[in-house]
């Protein structure tokens, strides 16, 4: 009797105790395969995984296939956070124009802005302001007010410009649809923030795009 | 007079009578006995747990990153708002406040629907709240998680990133039964530049591990409250 209950002590202890796998992905919806078997879709977590290394793929159409080798401790969960990447899209085609203000520390002025893949030319309606900003050398690309002195979290979208910083220096530009019959006339007092909403965003996009394929991350 | 013996037939009568009266209690104990097992215990019995919506409301799906640059005579302050491509944080916060709050067995969680119609901002603001807002809920009471922003600072001397969510619990009249801020911190994964490398890896991942965090000082916050 008491060999029979160590027995199934012995057995017990010797059982493998299961782990557990939490899989995320900044898109949602990614198909999970756990060692080939599909496990569901992202945000997962898969119990009653067995403890040791295991092989999780990540699928989605229009994303590149990812493949993780993740160890589960038994007991414990194994935490997997995965950035999909997007499969290549068709280039934009460049160059691109688009009609700009450009914003001054006080004031602004307003004239053409073309984007190309090497770099951003501007060049004022009068011709007293032209700058080129090779992508290459870009610090940042991002959306904001410019230098203003409040620390607001979250501004209105629709009032941000496409902020540009190149070397020593910072680039805002608020982009806008022109009226065919104000072409070549000065826009900065005409035009409304508001109004510059859609093609801001879209010279951002563009801006950003190129950038980013530049950039390397500290772990390469 | 003398006393006679009781006949046997008088014996035998009151015998019968006792036998009849203790088989009419056995058959009386034998036939209550089911029914007082069926019937509830006297000590009252745990009220049922309430049935809590819970509404992630996200004021902004991009990181605000405020940069400042000290300077000789002035210092420049700008906020730089980059969007997050391709991540889908509504998901990504709700998926993570709904697994914090499932280990809290006080009460049943349930994710806010599309057909529910709240207004998640309209809700957080004291003023603007009426009983109206939540005649559709199906719930009991409404959580509120306000996640007000992710913003990331950076100067030369502190590089951070931080997380705020506040955290309101609603009955259906709209009362606010408490409110508590919850907030994560951590460092800003490297320079602008190389946290948007990769698809944005680095301020995706650094957002996730934030994510991470607000909930489980959320699950804490929420434990120590009444609901």
């Amino acid at each position: 009797m008491l060999a029979g209950a160590l027995l199934v002590l012995a057995l017990l202890q010797a059982a493998p105790v299961p782990g557990a796998l939490r899989v995320k992905s900044d898109v949602s919806e990614v198909e999970v395969f756990l060692d080939g078997a599909s496990a569901g879709k992202t945000p997962l977590t898969v119990s009653a995984v067995a403890a040791g290394a295991h092989r999780v793929s990540l699928a989605k159409p229009g994303y590149e296939d990812r493949e993780e080798q993740v160890t589960v401790q038994a007991g414990g969960t194994a935490k997997l956070f995965v950035v999909m990447k997007p499969l290549p899209q068709a280039p934009p085609k460049l160059p691109v124009q688009f009609y700009a203000i450009h914003q001054h520390r006080a004031g602004a002025c307003s004239g053409i802005l073309t984007v190309t893949a090497e770099a951003v030319d501007y060049r004022s309606l009068d011709g007293h302001d032209i700058f080129h900003i090779p992508i290459a050398e870009m610090h940042s690309v991002s959306r904001s007010m410019g230098a203003l002195p409040n620390a607001a979290w979250n501004l209105p979208h629709q009032y941000l410009g496409c902020r540009i910083e190149g070397p020593g220096r910072s680039y805002g530009f608020f982009a806008y649809e022109e009226d065919p019959k104000l072409a070549g006339t000065p826009a900065e007092n005409r035009v409304k923030f508001q109004d510059t909403a859609v093609k801001t965003k879209e010279l951002f996009e563009l801006v950003y795009r190129l950038w980013s394929e530049t950039l390397k991350s500290k772990q390469k | 007079m003398v006393s006679r013996p009781p006949s046997v037939s008088a014996r035998t009568g009151r015998t019968g009578k006792m036998l009849r009266r203790l088989s009419g209690w056995l058959l009386l104990a034998a036939v209550s006995l089911p029914v007082l097992a069926q019937q509830p215990s006297a000590t009252p019995a745990a009220p049922a747990a309430p049935q809590i919506t819970v509404l992630v409301n996200l004021r902004s799906k991009d990181v605000t990153i405020t940069d400042i640059k000290f300077r000789a005579f002035y210092n420049k302050i700008e906020n730089k708002v980059i969007p997050l491509t391709d991540y889908d944080l509504q998901a990504a916060v709700q998926d993570e406040v709904m697994l914090a709050l499932a280990e809290d067995k006080r009460a049943q969680w349930r994710l806010a629907t599309d057909e529910e119609k709240l207004d998640g901002v309209a809700l957080a603001d004291d003023k603007q709240r009426t009983s109206a807002m939540l005649a559709s809920v199906k719930g009991d009471r409404v959580l509120l998680v306000d996640v007000y922003g992710v913003q990331g600072y950076i100067h030369s001397l502190v590089k951070n990133m931080v997380i705020g969510v506040n955290v309101l619990l609603l009955d259906r009249d709209g009362r606010k039964l408490w409110k508590k801020g919850v907030s994560a911190k951590m460092k800003f994964p490297g320079s602008i530049e190389e946290s948007q490398a990769d698809n944005q890896k680095g301020l995706k991942q650094a957002v996730n591990t934030l994510i991470e965090k607000a909930c489980e000082n959320l699950k804490a916050k929420v434990r120590e409250q009444k609901i």
